[in-house]
């Protein structure tokens, strides 16, 4: 028990939450009605001092901090096509100055890179099926983050990546439950992915609470010659298997406006950053 | 609907003032140091030097001394009092040492002018120095080929063979130094120079393989230095030559 304990870490990886996939990621098999949308602004924040290295083994790093402010957005132009953004229009990334214990000198600056993230922009279509919610998704991550860092504090991968995802779901009356499987085509000698998720979310108090337990994966094909950084932000071969809770809390009596919050964590990962990542916002349902 | 929208401006204030934070870490431990000053090989028959010494701490912080001890090996020839002053009496050479609890260091002095300094052969010969193959920290990365420490013409080098290469990194540095911890000073465009680390590429490698060459720095003196050391200032150590 111990032992499963000591493995169960948390990791992030930071393109992740600055873009390739978006911060909200509820409901996808499911398209929205025709005029109505869901839109949310997130904030998230990652402080790690491990990072899971191309092994998967976990190694000490310089405290290397990511805060993320993204808008996400998706509206139904047909009962059966939702368009979807994801806009990082801030993303942080810091890393910690090292100052000697014993002299006080400062060996090694702090390092500061402030920049906008990658675009994703994509839509999902409902697939013909009765018994159960079906869609296909597809999602572009346009390169307009910063890939080009001198100290490698990278805000975007630099590439055009292209996100292709079947989801289906399942819900009655207090519960839902849904699942994709997708392959990410990415350029640049990066290499491609399979992506995977899976929730369970159940609703309370007159359905204005709603907590969702996610589990979702990357399992890379390692078939890229692109460099790994070395921070580990939007490295190649990534690879992690994360579970994470999500609670949303409608804070009117129409359930329109909520906020949310949500912890990530992983069971394994590479050339990730090895730490919990958490995150406020509020939303919008209408 | 309003008290939540008071929650943005919060949310984005925590966001934009989160600062750069500080990370403790042990200081970089490297062998004290006994420097016997000024670092002459000469003196005239007749002619008087005084000496000092200076030494830094296993932090590279300059210290109190201790008690000293001064010797001549041949005081018929060059006699050194309690205090440092050294006086030559006859021809030949003489080494002076200096003595606290635990370090010894010394000069060699000879009546002659002149210098036999190695690292000036005043030639247009290339001498070897030292050298050291690079070895790889982890199988993360790669690090390979020999690297020289040479001389030529008076400038100190430090060289790669062809058989040299190491993975790419977006800021890796090469440098000299005594110890292999992976906490080193490296400042972007400057050589930071220290009792740490000497910093060799001041802009970095932008060549990850091959032959290459760069002067040594003035004031880095290479035999001071047991290791070249291929380093990403955002992490880890990529590979390690011991010089010899």
């Amino acid at each position: 028990m111990l032992r499963m304990k000591c493995k169960l870490r948390y990791v992030v990886c930071l393109f992740l939450l600055n873009g390739c996939l978006p911060a909200f990621l509820a409901a996808q098999a499911w398209t929205k009605d025709k005029g109505h949308g869901f839109y949310k602004l997130d904030f998230a924040s990652i402080r790690a001092t491990d990072i899971y290295d191309t092994q998967g083994n976990i190694a000490p790093f310089r405290t290397l901090s990511n805060y993320t402010a993204s808008f996400y957005g998706e509206y139904g132009v047909t009962r059966k096509f939702t368009v979807v953004a994801n806009v990082p229009f801030f993303v942080r990334n810091v890393i910690n100055e090292t100052k000697g214990r014993q002299t006080g000198n400062i060996l090694e600056p702090g390092i500061v890179n402030n920049n906008f993230g990658d675009i994703d922009l994509g839509f999902r279509v409902a697939l013909p099926v009765r018994a159960f919610a079906l869609s296909a998704n597809v999602l572009f991550g346009l390169p307009t983050g910063d890939a080009k860092q001198a100290d490698g504090l990278f805000t975007g991968d630099g590439e055009f990546n292209q996100l292709v995802k079947i989801s289906a779901g399942k819900s009655k009356r207090n519960w839902w439950s849904q699942g994709s499987l997708g392959f990410n085509n990415r350029a640049k000698g990066f290499s491609d992915e399979f992506r995977y998720d899976f929730e369970f979310g159940y609703k309370f108090f007159n359905d204005r609470l709603l907590a969702i337990l996610k589990i979702n994966g990357i399992e890379s094909l390692n078939n890229g010659n692109a460099e790994a950084a070395t921070t580990g932000l939007f490295s190649n071969n990534v690879e992690f298997a994360g579970i994470g809770p999500e609670l949303l809390y409608y804070a009117n009596a129409k359930k329109t406006i909520g906020i949310s919050a949500r912890i990530t964590g992983a069971v394994k990962g590479q050339n990730v950053l090895a730490a919990p990542a958490f995150s406020l916002g509020v939303f919008a349902d209408f | 609907m309003k008290q939540l929208l008071k929650i943005i401006p919060v949310l984005l204030a925590v966001l934009v003032q989160s600062c750069v934070g500080t990370d403790l870490v042990d200081d970089p431990v490297i062998p004290a140091k006994l420097t016997m000053l000024p670092r002459i090989d000469s003196l005239s028959v007749g002619q008087e030097q005084v000496f000092s010494v200076k030494y830094t701490n296993k932090f590279g912080i300059e210290a109190a001394s201790g008690n000293l001890t001064w010797s001549s090996s041949h005081p018929e020839r060059i006699a050194i009092n309690a205090s440092g002053n050294a006086k030559a009496l006859t021809s030949g050479s003489a080494t002076l040492y200096v003595t606290n609890e635990t370090l010894t260091d010394s000069i060699v002095l000879n009546r002659l002018s002149g210098s036999n300094n190695p690292n000036n052969p005043g030639n247009s010969d290339t001498s070897f120095l030292k050298q050291g193959v690079f070895m790889p920290v982890t199988n993360h990365y790669t690090a390979k080929g020999t690297v020289y420490v040479q001389t030529v013409n008076g400038v100190s080098q430090i060289r790669t063979d062809a058989n040299f290469g190491t993975s790419a990194g977006p800021s890796v540095y090469l440098l000299l130094t005594n110890h292999t911890n992976g906490s080193y000073s490296v400042t972007p465009g400057n050589y930071a120079i220290s009792a740490v680390s000497a910093q060799i590429t001041a802009n970095k490698l932008t060549s990850f393989s091959g032959v290459q060459t760069w002067n040594i720095p003035p004031g880095v003196h290479p035999a001071d230095y047991k290791y070249a050391v291929l380093y990403c200032v955002l992490g880890p150590i990529f590979g390690i030559a011991e010089l010899q």
